[in-house]
């Protein structure tokens, strides 16, 4: 499948942000650009001549390739388009997208067949100011996608759409958040199992204290005639003190018996008979407390593949819990 | 070493437990406690490690001649006295490596001792995990996680072994276990016993106590001692069972 086959695609939630004029008059862009991946996009085109999805666009390919490795760079371009390529292992970075006004990020990739992408997210906030993420992912036959994203401080939302358009594509979904004081995580993720024998796996887990709070809109679809599809989604939320919400929805849409599927979802504070456990070894409180907290967290990186950044984002998340 | 005297315990909900529960037990000693389900054994050992669904409600119990009851449950750990647990609890995403690493520091933090030292530490690491035929692969992996209930048992004993405990107290620590597991688990007790430690096995069964001899065995019986002996009560237990204590 390629990039024609994409626009079948039909929702569609995407708000363009328009971008300060200051930053669209250092693009070059072109007019009458055709872009068949983006669902609909004449008529955002249409109305929306400075959307800086645009900047994506601005040399002569749209599609920007991952070569081993690639760290988007969202400073003059807020949506991008991104490839896998086929048959190669390759690591995709976003980098945190902190910034003191009001953000919304989109990317598109597609991952050709039998590749394998690695992408690691951070998205580790100071400031308070609402930050939009929009992941698309378009997998291929045999391709398979291992997404690990941590989500801490600031007001942010993910939006992540992985659509495994491929037989046999697979995708894992890893995510810690970590929320203190009013810092507000919302996910929202849909794994659309688009084509027979694709996998999805997902473990979302969050901390939170003080008054924080968590969404979570987690949708796994899988249609009529789409079998011997495994989806298996697991959100687990630890309330740590104060009065923290945490939301969370889970929907499996199964509309036929041929799949393997499970999803777990719990709310909860640490477990007394852990904590117990560990005093009764000599740790005190603050050190048994944390030492359950880190393994909470460490459970989003286990069984990962090796990657420096992932291994220091591993280090830096748990060092600050 | 352990000194226990009319220890009275009950649940949150106002049941006792422990009736007026007394034992001493002097360093070198080694004292099996047994008794029928319910008699407030595992109840025993959960107090004394200070588990918070239990008050005190009288009596006292001294360790090397402090009140184990003016201390925190970590305080009680580090002054020397190790629980081995029926049903050791299982956390994954820590390391068991890492965790026997972090209760030896938190002793030598108590005691006001430097941190173990990497080599120092894979040395005794490796020294008990050879006494306890474990291979490698169980300190690698997250704490208890997946483990058997005899590999639980093993790990526990391992803990014993690092945490160098004046008074340990093992619970059941031959229940969910086969004949080698237990034979293994048996000869780390006794490699572990010394003249200045304390051991208390709690159990059912007389076959732990072939394996690890006791100097004296109790008979626990809604919440008390009911009787006290030597090793030979253990075998008159196993062929009369416990009726004849408890009517």
């Amino acid at each position: 499948m390629r990039l024609k086959d994409l626009t079948k695609i039909e929702s569609w939630n995407y708000v363009p942000l328009t971008i300060k004029k200051t930053v669209q008059a250092e693009l070059s862009l072109k007019e009458d650009i055709s872009c068949p991946l983006i669902p609909h996009w004449d008529e955002y085109w249409e109305s929306e001549k400075d959307f800086s999805a645009l900047a994506a666009v601005n040399n002569s390919s749209p599609l920007m390739n991952i070569n081993d490795e690639l760290v988007v760079d969202f400073s003059h371009k807020t949506h991008q388009v991104i490839i896998a390529p086929a048959n190669k292992k390759s690591t995709l970075i976003i980098p945190s997208q902190d910034a003191k006004n009001f953000g919304n990020k989109r990317l598109d990739i597609l991952v050709e067949e039998n590749s394998e992408l690695l992408v690691i997210h951070p998205s580790i906030l100071e400031f308070e100011l609402p930050q939009l993420m929009h992941l698309h992912f378009y997998v291929q036959k045999q391709a398979q996608v291992e997404y690990v994203g941590v989500n801490m401080g600031g007001v942010q939302r993910l939006n992540l759409r992985a659509y495994m358009q491929g037989e046999n594509s697979n995708f894992n979904l890893r995510h810690l958040g970590v929320n203190r004081k009013t810092e507000q995580n919302h996910l929202f993720v849909a794994m659309e199992h688009e084509s027979p024998r694709s996998t999805s796996n997902q473990l979302i887990r969050t901390l939170q204290e003080n008054k924080s709070l968590f969404s979570c809109d987690n949708i796994v679809h899988i249609p009529k005639n789409i079998t011997d599809c495994e989806a298996h989604q697991t959100i687990n939320s630890l309330l740590l003190s104060g009065s923290p919400k945490s939301m969370t929805k889970p929907t499996m849409l199964i509309y036929n018996e041929q799949v393997q599927a499970s999803h777990g979802n719990t709310i909860g504070s640490l477990d007394p008979e852990m904590l117990f456990y560990l005093l009764s070894r000599g740790m005190d409180l603050d050190s048994a407390r944390k030492t359950l907290m880190r393994a909470f967290a460490h459970e989003v990186f286990m069984n990962l593949p090796y990657h420096k950044v992932l291994k220091s984002l591993e280090t830096q998340v748990l060092e600050r819990l | 070493m352990l000194n226990i005297e009319d220890l009275q315990c009950s649940l949150e909900d106002g049941t006792q437990i422990l009736k007026g529960l007394s034992l001493q037990v002097k360093p070198g000693e080694t004292h099996a406690i047994m008794g029928p389900n319910g008699s407030g054994k595992s109840t025993l050992a959960r107090v004394l490690a200070g588990h918070p669904a239990f008050t005190v409600t009288g009596g006292k119990a001294e360790l090397a001649g402090e009140n184990l009851f003016d201390f925190e449950t970590s305080e009680r750990a580090n002054k020397g006295l190790f629980v081995g647990f029926q049903h050791p609890i299982e956390i994954p995403g820590v390391k068991n490596a890492d965790f026997i690493r972090l209760a030896v520091d938190s002793k030598r933090a108590f005691l006001g001792q430097e941190k173990i030292e990497d080599e120092e530490f894979q040395e005794l690491l490796d020294k008990n995990l050879n006494m306890l035929q474990m291979g490698k692969s169980y300190v690698e992996r997250g704490l208890n996680e997946g483990f058997s209930g005899g590999e639980k048992k093993r790990n526990e004993i391992l803990q014993m072994a690092m945490l160098d405990p004046k008074v340990a107290i093992l619970d059941e620590t031959d229940s969910g276990v086969d004949i080698d597991a237990l034979r293994i688990i048996s000869e780390g007790i006794n490699t572990l016993m010394t003249p200045h430690k304390s051991i208390i096995l709690i159990t059912h069964y007389q076959r732990l106590l072939d394996l690890v001899k006791p100097d004296f065995v109790h008979v626990l019986s809604q919440g008390k001692i009911v009787k006290s002996g030597g090793s030979e009560l253990a075998l008159e237990l196993e062929t009369k069972g416990y009726d004849w204590l408890v009517k």
